[in-house]
């Protein structure tokens, strides 16, 4: 259960309160020398997150949910390997795109492969002028949200992890496992595939 | 600036990575060309569309679930407290797990009786054989059409009526004399075990309606142990009844376990979504053989086209044809081998029970760490290897020390197998992918029987042993390659997300 902040008497902070406060690597360190339940802290901190992310790489609220507790589960596993180079927010996001990767690949769910080399096939529209005022924003969302979830999984991280989760292109290159300049050309190329996907629609 | 650069431009611009004369520039040729506003435009919506996707609200026990994983140490406690749950909770599969049990005793029995007594009769192996080749062969007919009526039938009538009919068939038994009457068993155990293989399929698809997602492997695993628990006393008891009063007493236990059973299932209350379509069709007439035809081939259907089932039913096929040849040898290997009786046969059939009792704990545990695809490939290969150094080493202590270690994997096969068929089908088609997993086995069992009855004499029986052994351990290598990362939804039933539903 969480762990419910409280002041004592004396106005000093209690337990929880002093808990609810450390930092990430200070409850990690804590974890690994037995205090367990700490671990509990770290999930609700950061499941939100990873489940986000798990989500849109699934796509699925069930394998979703199966791969944030999975990554929850591998994190605290080799938490004693945890260096602390990185956050553990990008430590765990790694943990969990490998998890997620793993699971599209053995499920054969949406290979990486084919849809990388998809984006030849949309076309630019280059016609009259934008009716895009015209339409309505949600019209705009929804079809911005469902060529989201048509991304190849890599861009779909991407761009999850730039726009959504708020990352850093060196956070995401820690992530991804890839070089900084790659993680750009990533997040430019599929701006570039909802575009063309969001222009064909209004335009097509 | 030109058009030409604005790809790289726009994106960096909205990056923030343009310096202030760049983004002055580029704003410039915005306003000047009428296309890149209009790009630029499309990108910036693009953009916004991307910030509003909506987030989606964690699971909130989410953390509870991982630190029960975590923290997770087996127990008795904790699996007698879970034991008593189903047990108090589940009314409906309380009265079907006894009900289970009681047949299932009185099956046993009659399974170490048959044999013996038609072996010491005639000293025959291919008689023997045929006996069970007779047990064998309703599956193979009848399994696979009973699965179709499962489905369009009200299950807990089936799994009464059968308990009735298997009483009724018994009963001439008592009148004959086997010496002049050896025959009239062939008949007797073909029909039992047709009406047996209309009741295990009904039983298998009903056990979901009962118990929820949640505690589907540890009511599967209940369920094994209640079989477990029938092997340890039915065989005991049919040995010793047999040895000391003859073949009648075995009838007599038989008859009166299928009618408790049969008193204990009726009193199991259906909730009335549970009947829903099966009571539209609850009358023969309705189901025509049309409809029972084309539903049947929709079950098979489905066989083919789920990789996960069709890949159960392979590893499980291979595995089957191995129990053949076990089935028909086994009896021999004991006689002959071991120079033993039908009191060592009934010790070695305990001692499986009592394997498989504490296995089906051990399983009931290892559910959390161990998902049922990983459960099958181990518990076919280990049962393969553990088979071929008893048959190698004919020693009685480690002849029996084996059989209690060989439980632990036969269970992880049994309990997987069920989980995993029951978590991947939909109620509809539970009673037809029963059916025809029972006819596939039964089958396979067949051709293995087949096979120690025409080649047992011929070669051996410690070879013909050790090609079974060998045949279970190449299910679990084929189970390695056709379930190796197959991701399916029983494997996260133990995973402590949805409550029992209410049955």
């Amino acid at each position: 259960m969480p762990q419910k902040n409280s002041r004592k008497d004396d106005g000093t902070l209690s337990h929880s309160d002093e808990v609810g406060q450390a930092d990430d690597s200070e409850l990690v360190k804590r974890v690994c020398m037995g205090e367990t339940q700490l671990f509990r802290m770290l999930i609700e901190r950061h499941q939100q997150h990873i489940f986000n992310l798990c989500f849109r790489m699934l796509q699925r609220f069930e394998e979703a949910d199966d791969a944030t507790q999975d990554t929850f589960l591998k994190a605290y596993r080799s938490l004693k390997r945890f260096r602390g180079d990185a956050s553990l927010k990008t430590w765990l996001c790694r943990i969990a795109r490998n998890e997620c990767l793993n699971r599209l690949r053995h499920e054969r769910m949406d290979p990486l492969d084919e849809q990388l080399t998809a984006e030849g096939g949309f076309q630019l529209v280059d016609s009259t002028p934008s009716p895009l005022e015209l339409i309505e924003q949600q019209e705009i969302r929804s079809t911005v949200h469902a060529a989201i979830n048509e991304l190849p999984p890599s861009y779909r991280l991407v761009i999850t992890l730039f726009h959504l989760e708020g990352l850093s292109y060196e956070e995401i290159s820690q992530v991804m496992e890839i070089p900084m300049g790659t993680v750009k050309t990533h997040i430019f190329r599929a701006r570039r595939l909802l575009k063309s996907k969001l222009q064909a629609f209004v335009e097509g | 600036m030109d058009c030409g650069n604005f790809e790289t431009l726009s994106q960096l611009y909205i990056a923030e990575e343009l310096d202030t004369e760049c983004v002055a520039q580029f704003e410039a040729h915005l306003i000047a060309c009428g296309r890149c506003k209009r790009e630029m435009e499309y990108l910036q919506a693009t953009i916004q569309g991307i910030e509003s996707y909506p987030q989606i609200e964690v699971r909130a026990d989410l953390a509870d679930n991982v630190m029960a994983r975590i923290e997770w140490k087996p127990s008795l406690r904790d699996m007698s407290r879970e034991l008593i749950y189903i047990a108090l909770h589940q009314r409906n599969f309380a009265l079907l797990w006894f009900g289970e049990l009681a047949s299932t005793v009185g099956d046993m029995a009659m399974f170490i009786a048959l044999p013996f007594y038609i072996y010491n009769l005639t000293n025959s192996v291919l008689v023997t054989g045929a006996m069970l080749i007779v047990q064998t062969v309703p599956s193979l007919l009848f399994s696979s059409i009973a699965g179709v009526l499962v489905d369009r039938w009200n299950r807990k009538r089936i799994m009464v009526a059968a308990d009735l009919l298997r009483t009724l068939v018994l009963l001439p038994l008592f009148i004959l004399n086997f010496h002049d009457w050896l025959w009239i068993i062939y008949p007797v155990v073909f029909v039992k075990a047709s009406i047996a293989h209309a009741s295990g399929p009904a039983k298998s698809a009903i056990i979901p309606r009962f118990v929820g997602k949640k505690y589907l492997m540890k009511a599967n695993s209940l369920n094994a142990m209640g079989t477990c628990l029938a092997s340890l006393v039915g065989p005991s008891l049919g040995g010793i009844l047999l040895g000391l009063m003859g073949l009648n007493s075995v009838i007599f236990l038989s008859v009166a376990s299928y009618v408790i059973s049969g008193m204990l299932i009726s009193l199991i209350c259906l909730p009335s979504d549970a009947t829903g379509k099966q009571a539209k069709t609850d009358n023969p007439v309705a189901g025509s053989w049309v409809t029972i035809w084309r539903d049947w081939m929709e079950g098979l259907r489905l066989v083919q086209r789920e990789h996960l089932i069709l890949a159960i039913f392979v590893v499980i096929g291979i595995g089957a044809l191995g129990q053949g040849i076990i089935n028909v040898m086994l009896v021999v290997f004991i006689k002959d081998v071991l120079g033993a009786g039908a009191m060592e046969f009934g010790w070695l059939v305990t001692a499986q029970g009592l394997g498989a009792l504490i296995g089906g704990f051990i399983i009931g545990q290892a559910s959390r760490l161990l998902p049922p695809t990983r459960l099958i490939t181990l518990g076919v290969s280990v049962t393969g290897i553990i088979f071929v150094v008893m048959i190698n080493f004919p020693v009685l202590p480690l002849i029996l020390a084996l059989t209690v270690l060989v439980g632990v994997p036969v269970m992880g096969l049994s309990i997987g197998v069920e989980t995993l068929l029951q978590s991947n089908t939909t109620d509809h088609y539970l009673g037809r992918i029963f059916g025809t997993y029972g006819t596939s086995q039964a089958l396979l069992t067949l051709g293995g029987m087949g096979l120690a009855s025409v080649l047992g004499g011929f070669f051996g029986v410690v070879p013909m042993l050790n090609v079974a052994g060998g045949l279970y351990f190449s299910a679990g290598l084929v189970a390695l390659l056709m379930l190796r990362n197959r991701k399916c939804k029983a494997d996260t039933s133990s995973k402590l997300k949805e409550s029992p539903e209410k049955a």
